[in-house]
């Protein structure tokens, strides 16, 4: 099982931990690409480790300027991993493009009528105008990253703000281009802006853990809303959030005159929550698919090219969302089940989380 | 090279072998990407490793092809030292004369 270096960040200590901490969020603001941050981060946890065991200061490893340090980490990553990136982020933006245009050429190919009923002049300037939409949310996405980059500090309610704004404006490009290239799709522009906006933010918010821990890291101390807060809580230390979730149970059971967990009850209770958010899970995707049966439903017996694209449309939004959700839920269940493996195997761990 | 030659050290090894011969500004921002690029070229191994403190480790050893290039500029070095510690050595001895 590989062992990541997020479990040993809470033996860092003082200026120690802070400066780590600070290198962490620009390397994850700075790369989208996992492998090549794990690799980074945990040699130089390792050097800072041995540092403070020897008291040797932090600025003879990073240096006075830290600034300069991040940078001259981020500008020795590999391009090719940098373009990866790049291409990684933008395969969604691809996904729906493609799946737009490829509905559209199997209706113009299929339905002799299709070109009067979706009053397509010229398909191709559509293409162009939803590419260009695309093109403009990377580039602001892309502007957005290179802010946080130079930012040690990103206040909570510019990303919430950014994240509703940017919910906001794609839903309102996809129904534009809808209702340019299709002025006959029966769906009101406000239910529909409010509809694909609820649809956008429940991918970011299912998606919150991976964006908190790839993305908004944040400095010890700044305020912050709840949510966000405890994600943050979860990245440095699973075990430090375990230690902090036992106390509470602890006490609630003292209040009513239980005994406390003992390590065995402690693991079942997690199991069994675990599973319980993977059954959310299933549910939130069966009202998904509900939802997309109701909008399907409700343009059927209008025309076939209609039924189709709505369908076409619908199968994309929910093939976005859903495996999303999934992964995300699991991924996170997969860091406590790790942790747990690991309590099994150091007996000192459960004495440090009841301290 | 010459630390790596001695045998398999990991980064914090080879900055504080630096620092005690002097190179006291060599710091990680230099290091690691001058490693990562000996690497690419093939005149460095790494093996990854859990280190005594937790993470894992990154220890570097030197390649056949490393060493080959290693002695090479040993080599050449070496004569240029010598070269120039005679030009030096006769331009002290000049200026003594016109003294």
């Amino acid at each position: 099982m590989k062992e990541s270096y997020v479990f040993y960040m809470d033996r860092l200590t003082g200026s120690y931990l802070d400066t780590f901490l600070k290198i962490r969020q620009y390397c994850l603001v700075a790369s989208e690409y996992e492998a090549d941050t794990e690799d980074r981060l945990s040699a130089l946890l390792d050097e800072f480790l041995q540092a403070q065991a020897q008291n040797v200061p932090v600025e003879n490893i990073v240096g006075k300027d830290l600034q300069q340090f991040c940078e001259n980490l981020w500008l020795d990553m590999d391009w090719k991993s940098r373009l990866w990136a790049i291409a990684d982020r933008m395969k969604p933006m691809v996904w729906w493009l493609t799946g737009m245009l490829a509905a559209m050429a199997v209706l113009l190919w299929t339905d002799p009528n299709a070109k009067e009923t979706l009053q397509i002049g010229s398909w191709m300037s559509y293409g162009f105008l939803a590419c260009t939409a695309m093109v403009l949310w990377y580039i602001a996405d892309a502007g957005w990253k290179e802010l946080l980059r130079h930012s040690q500090k990103v206040p909570t309610e510019w990303r919430q703000g950014a994240c509703f704004v940017a919910a906001a404006l794609c839903s309102f490009g996809v129904i534009v281009i809808l209702r340019v290239v299709w002025p006959t799709l029966p769906i009101p522009v406000v239910p529909g802006l409010l509809v694909c906006t609820a649809f956008l933010t429940g991918y970011y918010y299912l998606n919150r853990t991976r964006r908190a821990e790839t993305r908004f890291v944040q400095l010890p101390g700044t305020q912050d809303d709840p949510v966000e807060k405890m994600l943050r809580e979860d990245v440095p230390s699973i075990h430090i959030q375990m230690k902090e979730r036992l106390r509470r149970i602890n006490q609630r059971r003292c209040h009513r005159g239980k005994m406390p967990l003992t390590q065995t009850e402690f693991i079942d209770l997690l199991h069994d929550e675990m599973h319980q958010k993977e059954r959310w899970t299933y549910v939130t995707a069966g009202l998904m698919i509900l939802a997309g049966g109701i909008v399907i439903w409700t343009g059927h017996g209008i025309n076939p090219t209609e039924t189709v694209v709505t369908v076409v449309c619908t199968i994309l939004a929910l093939g976005m969302v859903l495996p999303y959700g999934h992964r995300v839920t699991r991924a996170e269940n997969q860091r406590i089940r790790e942790w747990m493996e690991e309590l099994e195997h150091h007996p000192e761990w459960w004495n440090d989380l009841n301290k | 090279m010459g630390i790596i030659a001695s045998g398999e050290i990991y980064g914090y090894e080879i900055r504080s072998r630096l620092e005690a011969v002097g190179f006291e500004s060599v710091g990680e921002g230099t290091l690691y990407p001058l490693l990562s690029r000996l690497e690419k070229k093939g005149m460095l191994v790494c093996r990854k490793a859990k280190s005594p403190y937790g993470p894992m480790r990154k220890y570097y050893s030197m390649t056949d092809a490393g060493r080959a290039y290693y002695q090479r500029f040993k080599q050449s070095y070496c004569a240029l030292n010598a070269k120039a510690m005679r030009v030096l050595g006769a331009s002290e001895e000049d200026g003594e004369v016109r003294e």
